[in-house]
C-alpha cells in the first residue's frame, strides 16, 4: 500500500513523506510528470500533492501531467498548500495574492469537518506558509474551514474524495496536524466518503 | 506510530560505505556537532583506520571550541583519528568586506572546500565524507539559504571542482533521527544531545560585515547566552551582533500602530525600529531576505514593559503579515538602552526537525538577567534583544 507525494519543489514535501511512513503506508516523492499508469503500477492508494514556492495560475504549465490527470484519477487525493491551490484552480477556482499572507501560527476554524478534518475541533492552531490564497471556488468544491485572514482553508469536491487544506498538517508545529493524514488514509482505505456517489468505487 | 530503526540503519549504511569505498582511505569533515560526529563514528565502524578526521579551526568557533571538540572527539569512548588544521586566517580573508548573507555563506563554502582539496592531495584521499543532513541539501536545493556541505544535490560536482567524490551517509535523515542513530552507537550525550552549530559557525551570527571586534563581543555574548540558557534546554539558543543602525522606512507608523494596538500599549510609549541589517526568512517556501523590526515597549513610569511570549509572538504575527519586507521581530529585553555600535539579539527556539520552530518561553528573569550580562560584557553593546519570530517567517539563523 503506497501514498505517493507529488513533489511541487516545497520546504516541506519530504516531511510528508515521512508522515505518511509513521502512519504505516510506504510514501514517496514523485515528480509531478507522474502518469495514472505509474500510479497504478506503484500500488497507490491515494495520492498527496505537496507545497510549493509556485504561484498559481501562471506556473500551471510548469506542473506536468498533473493538470490532465487531476479529472480522471480515481483513488483520493489530498492537496497541501499549492496543492490546494491547484486543486482550486484546476476546478476553476481563483487564487489570488493575498490580502494579508499568513507566516507560522494561525487559528482555523472548522465550519464543517467532513473526512478530512474529522476528530480537529471547532478549531486549531495551524502553521501556515503563503503568499497566494484561493479566493473563489468552483460549484464542485466546498469550504470547509477559515482563518481570520484567510477564507479558505480547506475544501472537499463535493462528488470525489478530492481534498485541499490551505495549511500545513505535515510539520510538527499544527496541532494534530497527523489526525489530517489518519482522516485522509481512512478515506485511501476505501471508507466511504461522507458525500454519497462514489465514481471511484 | 513506526519508529525509525536506528539500528537497522547503521547495519545498511556501513554495508554501503565498506561497498564504495574497498581498501580506500577517507576524509571526514568533523566539527564536533551531532551530525558529522556520528557520520565520523559510522564510517570508523566501517573502515576503522582508514578514515582520516579532520577539524578545521575558522575561527568562527566558540570560545575554547576547537580544543574541547579535539579532546571530546580524539580521546575517551570515541577515540577517533582527528587532527585540527588552523585556516583561521583565510576564513577572515575569504569573507573580509562580505555584506550581504548569500555571499558570505558562499565565501565560505569555496574557502571550506578549498581547504579539503588541499587535504585531500597531501592525504591521497580520493573521498570526503560529510555529515550533510536533509534539511541541509533542501534549504539549499530550495533556495532558502546555502549550506556549506552541498554541493551534488544543486549540480556542482566535487570531482570535478575539488577532486574528490563525497559519501554522505545521513543525507535523508532529520536532526531528530541523526540522535537516535547517536545514542545507539553510544556517542556521548554531551554531542548526541548537543544544540546545533552551523558549519559557517559565528560568521552567520554576526549580521553583515564581519569583522574581529563583532566576532570578539559575540563571542563573549554566546557564552552568556549558553550559560543562562543551558537548564531551560530549548533546542537551539544562541546570540547575534547586528550594528545598532536604523534603516530609513515610512512604514514605521504602521509598525508603531500594530505594535502598539497588538501589545496593548499607547502609540507614544512604543518605539518601533527598523535595522538596517537584514535577517533571512522563508515566506511561502521563497527566501526573503528582509528587514529586522526592533520593537520597544514602556510601562506609565517609564520602565520596560514586559509582555508575555504570546502576546509578543502574535505582534509578530500582524507585523509580518501587515508590512511587506518584514522578516523578524525583535523585542528589547536590556532595562538599559546606551550609546554603542552594537546590539545583541538572544534566539532559542522549540523543534522537533528544525523545518518549523517557534520562539522559546525563556522568561523575563532570565532574559534580564542575561542582557545585565551581555551589557557588562560587552562595552561596545548598546542594548539586548528577544527574537520572537517563528520559523516561517524567519529561519532559525539569522542569515
Amino acid at each position: 500500500m503506497s501514498v505517493p507525494v507529488v513533489n511541487l519543489g516545497g520546504q516541506y514535501n519530504h516531511l510528508i513523506c515521512r508522515m505518511l511512513t509513521e502512519l504505516g503506508v510506504e510514501s514517496e516523492l514523485l515528480s509531478p510528470d507522474l502518469t495514472l499508469q505509474d500510479l497504478r503500477e506503484k500500488g497507490a492508494i491515494g495520492l498527496v500533492l505537496g507545497g510549493s514556492p509556485k504561484s498559481m495560475p501562471e506556473d500551471l504549465i510548469s506542473l506536468g501531467n498533473l493538470q490532465s490527470i487531476i479529472h480522471d484519477i480515481k483513488i483520493p487525493v489530498l492537496g497541501i498548500c499549492l496543492g490546494h491551490q491547484f486543486l482550486g484552480v484546476s476546478f476553476g477556482g481563483v487564487v489570488q495574492r493575498a490580502l494579508r499572507p499568513e507566516f507560522g501560527p494561525a487559528r482555523v476554524y472548522v465550519d464543517a469537518e467532513d473526512d478530512i478534518l474529522e476528530g480537529m475541533g471547532r478549531s486549531f492552531v495551524a502553521w501556515l506558509s503563503h503568499n497566494d490564497e484561493l479566493v473563489r471556488l468552483p460549484d464542485e468544491l466546498e469550504a470547509l474551514a477559515h482563518s481570520r485572514n484567510c477564507r479558505i482553508q480547506a475544501v472537499k469536491h463535493r462528488a470525489r474524495p478530492i481534498y485541499g487544506v490551505q495549511f500545513h498538517p505535515e510539520v510538527v508545529h499544527t496541532r494534530g496536524g497527523d489526525q489530517v493524514f489518519r482522516n485522509f488514509l481512512k478515506v485511501c482505505r476505501g471508507r466511504r466518503p461522507r458525500s454519497g456517489s462514489l465514481p471511484y468505487s | 506510530m513506526q519508529d525509525f530503526e536506528a539500528k537497522a540503519f547503521v547495519k545498511g549504511q556501513v554495508d554501503e560505505i565498506r561497498k564504495v569505498l574497498g581498501k580506500e582511505r577517507a576524509l571526514i569533515a568533523c566539527s564536533g556537532g551531532v551530525d558529522s560526529t556520528t557520520c565520523a563514528v559510522l564510517t570508523h565502524r566501517a573502515i576503522g583506520r582508514e578514515l582520516v578526521c579532520v577539524f578545521i579551526d575558522t575561527g568562527f568557533m566558540r570560545l575554547g571550541e576547537p580544543e574541547r571538540v579535539v579532546k571530546m572527539l580524539g580521546s575517551g569512548p570515541l577515540s577517533l583519528p582527528i587532527r585540527l588544521v588552523d585556516m583561521r586566517k583565510e576564513f577572515l580573508e575569504a569573507l573580509a568586506g562580505l555584506e550581504d548573507a548569500e555571499e558570505k555563506r558562499k565565501a565560505f563554502r569555496g574557502a571550506f572546500y578549498d581547504a579539503f582539496r588541499e587535504i585531500a592531495r597531501k592525504e591521497g584521499c580520493r573521498f570526503l565524507v560529510q555529515g550533510t543532513i536533509a534539511p541541509d541539501w533542501i534549504e539549499t536545493k530550495g533556495g532558502i539559504k546555502t549550506q556549506h556541505n552541498v554541493l551534488e544535490q544543486i549540480g556542482i560536482s566535487a570531482v570535478e571542482k575539488y577532486g574528490f567524490k563525497l559519501i554522505e551517509p545521513l543525507a535523508y535523515l532529520y536532526k531528530d533521527q541523526v540522535r537516535e542513530v547517536a545514542r545507539y552507537l553510544k556517542v556521548p550525550s554531551a554531542i548526541s544531545e548537543r544544540q546545533p552549530f552551523p558549519g559557517p559557525g559565528l560568521s552567520v551570527r554576526v549580521v553583515g560585515t564581519v569583522t574581529e571586534e563583532k566576532l570578539g563581543m559575540l563571542k563573549k555574548a554566546s557564552q552568556v547566552v549558553e550559560e543562562e540558557l543551558e537548564r531551560l534546554a530549548p533546542e537551539q539558543y544562541f546570540a547575534v551582533v547586528m550594528e545598532d543602525a536604523d534603516e530609513k522606512r515610512e512604514t514605521l507608523d504602521k509598525l508603531q500602530s500594530i505594535a502598539s494596538r497588538a501589545l496593548g500599549v499607547s502609540e507614544r510609549r512604543v518605539k518601533a525600529r527598523v535595522l538596517k541589517g537584514r535577517a533571512t526568512g522563508v515566506k511561502g517556501d521563497i527566501r526573503a531576505y528582509g528587514r529586522v523590526c526592533a520593537l520597544t515597549a514602556l510601562d506609565e513610569d517609564g520602565s520596560l514593559h514586559k509582555p508575555s511570549l504570546d502576546t509578543l509572538t502574535s505582534a509578530q504575527v500582524k507585523l509580518v503579515s501587515g508590512v511587506p519586507g518584514l522578516t523578524r521581530v525583535i523585542y528589547r529585553t536590556s532595562e538599559e538602552e546606551r550609546r554603542g555600535s552594537l546590539l545583541v539579539v538572544v534566539r532559542a527556539i522549540r523543534t522537533r526537525d528544525f523545518m518549523t520552530a517557534d520562539p522559546a518561553e525563556v522568561g523575563w528573569s532570565v532574559l534580564s538577567k542575561v542582557s545585565k550580562r551581555i551589557l557588562g560584557a560587552c562595552p561596545p553593546v548598546s542594548s539586548v534583544y528577544y527574537d520572537v519570530t517563528s520559523k516561517p517567517p524567519a529561519t532559525i539563523e539569522f542569515e
